[in-house]
């Protein structure tokens, strides 16, 4: 085992966040460009705030005819934003399904090294349906909901089958409709959203989230 | 033997930085005769938008909703009997917020806090916790222990509000026989510090022990233990462990020597630790002509003394950037600081300086290093916002000062050579001396009240 001196070195408490991105061949061009952007925005906005830079951990999965851990566990000091290329077909269901499993590996790890941690993010990005099997994804996703292991946000951008989308996002965190390519709003949603939850204390059960309406098309 | 009681709570480092209040709040009463004592604290939270109001109000309701009932004439039988009483005071202090939340037109959640709750006597001692926080206690002759296991799940920043629908069946009671000597009662702000979670959340004898021995039990004024405290709350030590509020209330019952204190003020008031509490003027004990002189002499001294400690730090603090200040502190502003640095960027480090007054509370932010911003808040202004911000010369520049001289001494030749050549012979020596003694007088006597 590799020497790791990470929690000790930096022992606050952690926030995991997994962007799930889809890579498959009709994000290129113009979207996964825009994608690309927002990830940068989204290391910059952290970054603004120390404590959330060493609290918040970004993973990143992405799916296209394969899937693959891009990105494992990083503290935002330490995350370089990756360029992202597009092509191949949309294994949704397998990366969800490896998305889940990072988050409880990683949770693990915390647990064996004495580090608390927030509930942690999946932020599901595509722009298509699955073309493997999702339901028991799906399954998975609502059913670690429902025992508060993660929060579970599902974005669609144009294109997406927002049908399916629904049936895997929970009930109370129904999929949204990326404006345009509004990604840079929606990274900064996600930077202010992840910022709060890790400085702020909640009631179980409730969480609150800034207004996605700069991002996100409203009647979908 | 009596109690003799201290608590305040400090402003935690991410509500200076991000200019909201202190949402902890605490509060407690000696019960006369100093064999029974009832305090709580409570713990507003971040989410909430004014869960200082809320953590204010549920502290002051449940004190008086323990009054009220006289909690402490009879022990509670079990658990149930003591679930029987803190049940009316939870009652009490939801209806209190409920109406609260109607009256300032938001939702109850807003005001979304936590509440630990105890009433000591010297044969028992019966409790109540909702939400996360801490109550640490010491029997006689036996270890520090923690009564109730916080309310956290899995995630550290989820717990109960007493505002939550379920925060009746979540509340943890209980009452226990035994002569304790110690109660401690704090919010989760010191809780990496003051457990070793790794041992199942066991009390640190290392952080009890110290405050217990080296504050309770010193022989030190009332109004010196809490300002200690104060002072280590709002120190470096804690404040880089935490970026949260941290509230500690500590009970000690033993023979004090600094009775006077205990019996003659139901609650202790000093300048320093209260200035997060909207009830000062109301609690004042009416005290003898005496007890008001020595008193004011005391606060006299531990302002003098904050002063003179305040000077030296900024003094050091800014020695690190090689900088020689002079510094001078009106005492009418202050009678507390802090000073902490934490860097923001790897640009920019913010070095602040908070001041609590009597009357108000001010932030002085280093945001340069030759600039001091003052930020103040009174209690009055219902936002606790920073309304005022004010720069402080706190370093007189020496060039300044010569610059100015020499551009007046410049000027006064200037204006002399003019007279000279309107007013010929002796009375322009005249004319100059009284414009002189006129430019001195207006430039140096401000100067002098100023100092």
């Amino acid at each position: 085992m590799p020497f790791d001196i990470e929690f000790v070195e930096n022992p606050e408490h952690r926030c995991p966040v997994v962007l799930l991105l889809d890579t498959s061949g009709s994000m290129s061009g113009e979207p996964i460009n825009e994608l690309n952007a927002g990830l940068a925005i989204f290391k910059q906005e952290v970054e603004r705030d120390t404590t959330a830079s060493l609290r918040v951990e970004v993973a990143i999965i992405t799916f296209d005819s394969s899937v693959d851990i891009l990105q494992d566990f990083v503290t935002i000091d330490k995350f370089y934003p990756p360029q992202l290329t597009a092509s191949g077909m949309t294994a949704m269901g397998q990366g969800i399904e490896l998305a889940l499993n990072e988050v409880e590996n990683r949770k693990a790890i915390y647990k064996s090294n004495g580090i608390q941690y927030y509930q942690p993010w999946v932020l599901l990005i595509t722009d298509g349906g699955p073309s493997d099997s999702w339901q028991s994804a799906a399954q998975r996703v609502r059913q670690a909901y429902a025992d508060r292991k993660i929060n579970f946000f599902a974005v669609g951008v144009q294109g997406a089958d927002m049908n399916i989308l629904g049936q895997i996002a929970p009930v109370n965190t129904p999929p949204l409709m990326l404006k345009g390519l509004q990604f840079e709003g929606l990274f900064r949603w996600l930077s202010q959203s992840v910022k709060t939850v890790s400085s702020n204390k909640v009631v179980g059960g409730q969480t609150s989230l800034s207004p996605t309406s700069g991002w996100a098309q409203t009647n979908t | 033997m009596q109690w003799q009681i201290v608590g305040c709570s400090a402003i935690g480092t991410k509500h200076i930085t991000g200019g909201t209040p202190c949402q902890d709040a605490v509060d407690y009463e000696i019960i006369p005769g100093g064999q029974i004592i009832i305090g709580a604290v409570s713990d507003g939270m971040g989410s909430a938008r004014r869960s200082d109001v809320g953590s204010k109000l549920a502290v002051k309701t449940a004190l008086s909703q323990m009054n009220n009932i006289k909690c402490w004439q009879s022990k509670p039988k079990n658990d149930e009997g003591a679930r029987e009483i803190f049940w009316s005071v939870l009652e009490k202090v939801q209806a209190a917020l409920k109406k609260q939340a109607e009256n300032g037109g938001y939702s109850v959640e807003d005001l979304n806090c936590t509440l630990l709750a105890f009433v000591a006597t010297p044969q028992w001692l019966a409790a109540i916790q909702v939400g996360d926080g801490q109550i640490v206690v010491r029997p006689k002759g036996g270890n520090y222990q923690l009564l109730f296991m916080p309310d956290k799940g899995e995630y550290p920043n989820v717990t109960t509000s007493v505002t939550s629908s379920h925060a009746l069946e979540k509340m943890q009671v209980c009452v226990k026989s035994a002569s304790y000597e110690f109660i401690c009662a704090a919010t989760d702000g010191i809780e990496n510090i003051s457990h070793i979670k790794r041992d199942n959340w066991k009390p640190s004898e290392g952080f009890f022990k110290p405050l217990e021995e080296q504050i309770m039990l010193s022989t030190k004024s009332l109004t010196h233990k809490e300002k200690e405290i104060e002072d280590f709350l709002n120190s470096e030590q804690i404040n880089q462990k935490t970026d949260d509020d941290k509230t500690l209330l500590l009970c000690g019952y033993s023979e004090f020597t600094n009775v006077e204190n205990t019996v003659s003020q139901k609650k202790l008031q000093p300048p320093t630790a209260k200035t997060q509490q909207s009830t000062i003027p109301e609690k004042v004990q009416p005290s003898t002509p005496e007890n008001k002189i020595s008193k004011q002499q005391e606060i006299q001294d531990s302002i003098d003394y904050e002063i003179g400690t305040i000077t030296d730090r900024i003094v050091e603090k800014l020695a690190a950037y090689g900088i020689t200040p002079e510094v001078k502190i009106e005492q009418s502003c202050l009678v507390c600081d802090l000073i902490s640095e934490r860097i923001l960027n790897d640009k920019n480090r913010l070095s602040e300086i908070v001041r609590k007054a009597v009357v108000e509370s001010k932030i002085l932010r280093l945001t340069k290093i030759k600039e001091i911003e003052v930020y103040s808040f009174t209690k009055n202004d219902k936002n606790y916002l920073w309304l005022k911000k004010i720069n402080v010369g706190l370093l007189p520049n020496k060039f300044l000062e010569i610059a100015i001289v020499i551009t007046i001494a410049a000027g006064m030749t200037l204006i002399f050579g003019l007279i000279k050549t309107f007013f010929a012979g002796n009375s322009s020596i005249i004319i100059c001396f009284i414009f002189s003694l006129a430019l001195i007088s207006c430039i140096w006597f401000p100067r002098v009240r100023r100092d």
